[in-house]
């Protein structure tokens, strides 16, 4: 069964001779244990797609569910309640609270949400896999970009969704390291069993894609 | 308060800054209550003292003791009770009869001995006035110099008046009072023998009696009222106040908004990640309460130790309860400055942070 379904989803903005379709008919499903790749240019589409698929915003027509679940019709607090148990968002910027140290970044996920997130030998684990033991004092300003984005995704892993959605996650990132975010996002879905959706520009992350999608002028079309 | 305490220890000086901003404004705040209870209480401090609620007195003294004078039927149909004493009060200047010490303006009380007021005078050092010529004095004359024992040459009375108590809370209208006999205010005054009383106050109201034409009854505060500068001061210590208070909420407003605003992508992202806004709100009110405790508690304390430190010559009054309630009122003031911040986190749109 797949975790993420969009059915024939369009998002239109303004009206009349102003209006813009962001999203044309897009039918999509994301499956456990797969990493997608959404590639395309600027305004395409591919912000508008991330937010729907997040539940940050409603399409104008067509259906969205995740987990099995139509969100259309539940409440704020009932898709912020979904955001933080099912879906780890890792996002371009701003991942991190500037003033909690990497450890408070992931106590604050204990803070809002009580159970169900990582057990501690797992997260010991996933600590050590991404190399973050060293780091547990430190305050973002005091990580560099690859640090930072890898306890981000640590951070997103904590709460233990089934969804990883990440915002162009290489955008700040040398090649060496975009490799290693590639890899890393492969390894968490093949091993945890969690699907991964990636929107970028970064054609250096298509090498660990189960599948690619393009998106040009709303429209949607797998190339891989 | 996980994030607040956080952001605080995180961000130091800023938060430093905050709170000796509110403690600065808080002390200001303090500190004009104590000078407006200070001043206030020179004016009404031996009425309060009496425990008055209403005053018989002539009409036509504008509400005003100092310039009432009964005749002996005009006294005679008012009624009396244990709890109403007759007085005399004028303002006067209490001379050295030896010229060693400054002369004090002072408010000359005459009291009938064997009436509620006489009887409850508790000197703090010395004894009561049992005899002509014999007064209580408030303790402000100490600060002047005088002892016990010394004498005063008063207002247009003959003679000497001897020192034999000091009593303290004993100010009327700015003037240290000097508590003599009924007989002694008639000298002091320089009035004819006609002319028995200032008035009669009385600690319930009076019950319906017939008024003689030249007397009126007041209450406590009508007689305040009437006191020349009371409510001018008072009203100016009051604006004071309240400015001094919508500056504090403005300030306080301003910062928190400033803050909010550079912490909104942060925000923006933690509201994507499903960090539900109930949980960023209450984190924004516990810190604005956080920040408004300490800094109202150390300007508290501030206050306190200029109290032990200030002169007795200046008009001060600390009055804990008051001020606490007022701290209490800073405190609520401030927390309406953490709504704008509230209402700029309830709205934050989350989409704002993908795609950037």
């Amino acid at each position: 069964m797949s975790v993420l379904q969009l059915t024939d989803v369009s998002k239109r903005f303004g009206s009349g001779t102003s209006q813009v379709t962001a999203l044309k008919d897009v039918n999509f499903t994301a499956d456990n244990g797969e990493l997608v790749l959404i590639v395309g240019p600027s305004g395409s589409g591919k912000s508008t797609f991330l937010t729907i698929l997040g539940g940050l915003q409603q399409p104008t027509s067509g259906q969205v569910k995740i987990q099995n679940q139509a969100i259309h019709q539940l409440s704020k607090r009932a898709l912020e309640k979904i955001r933080l148990n099912e879906i780890g968002f890792v996002l371009q910027a701003y991942n991190l609270v500037p003033y909690l140290t990497v450890t408070d970044q992931f106590k604050l996920v204990d803070q809002v949400k009580k159970s169900a997130n990582l057990p501690t030998e797992t997260f010991q684990a996933l600590l050590n896999e991404l190399g973050i033991e060293p780091l547990l004092k430190k305050y973002p300003d005091e990580l560099s970009g690859g640090q930072a984005q890898r306890v981000a995704i640590a951070r997103a892993l904590y709460a233990n969704p089934n969804i990883i959605l990440a915002d162009e996650p290489t955008a700040a990132l040398d090649t060496a390291r975009v490799e290693e975010v590639g890899r890393m996002f492969a390894h968490i879905a093949h091993q945890q069993k969690k699907a991964v959706i990636v929107v970028t520009h970064d054609t250096r992350l298509e090498t660990y894609a189960d599948k690619i999608y393009n998106i040009t002028d709303g429209k949607l079309s797998q190339v891989k | 308060m996980f994030l607040a305490l956080r952001e605080i220890k995180h961000e130091k000086i800023r938060y430093t800054l905050i709170v000796a901003v509110i403690a600065l404004i808080s002390y200001l705040i303090f500190i004009l209550s104590a000078l407006a209870l200070g001043l206030a209480n020179q004016n009404t401090a031996a009425i309060k003292s009496w425990q008055v609620q209403s005053i018989a007195l002539n009409k036509d003294a504008n509400a005003s003791l100092g310039q009432s004078l009964l005749t002996k039927a005009d006294l005679d149909a008012i009624p009396k009770s244990a709890k109403t004493a007759t007085i005399g009060i004028s303002p006067i200047s209490a001379k050295d009869s030896q010229g060693k010490h400054d002369t004090v303006s002072a408010q000359f009380v005459g009291l009938n001995q064997t009436e509620y007021v006489a009887r409850n005078l508790k000197p703090i050092q010395g004894r009561t006035a049992k005899n002509n010529h014999e007064v209580v004095v408030s303790d402000k004359f100490k600060d002047a110099g005088y002892q016990l024992n010394d004498k005063l040459s008063l207002g247009l009375a003959k003679g000497s008046y001897q020192i034999v108590g000091f009593v303290k809370n004993a100010t009327y209208n700015i003037g240290p009072v000097v508590y003599g006999s009924l007989k002694d205010w008639q000298a002091v005054k320089g009035v004819n023998p006609t002319l028995v009383a200032s008035g009669v106050i009385n600690q319930d109201s009076f019950k319906a009696f017939d008024h003689p034409k030249a007397v009126t009854v007041i209450d406590r505060q009508t007689l305040f009222d009437k006191l020349p500068g009371y409510q001018a001061q008072n009203l100016t210590f009051a604006f004071m106040i309240g400015f001094l208070a919508v500056i504090s909420l403005l300030i306080i407003t301003i910062f928190l908004y400033i803050l909010t605003v550079q912490k909104k992508p942060s925000l923006a992202v933690l509201r994507a990640q499903g960090i539900p806004s109930q949980f960023l709100i209450k984190n924004t009110f516990n810190q604005t309460l956080l920040i408004l405790v300490v800094g109202v508690a150390l300007s508290f304390s501030l206050a306190l130790l200029t109290s032990h430190l200030l002169p007795a010559a200046v008009p001060m009054y600390f009055d804990i309860p008051l001020l606490s309630i007022m701290s209490g009122g800073i405190i609520i003031t401030g927390l309406l400055g953490s709504l704008i911040p509230i209402v700029i986190i309830s709205r934050i749109d989350p989409i704002t942070v993908i795609g950037g």
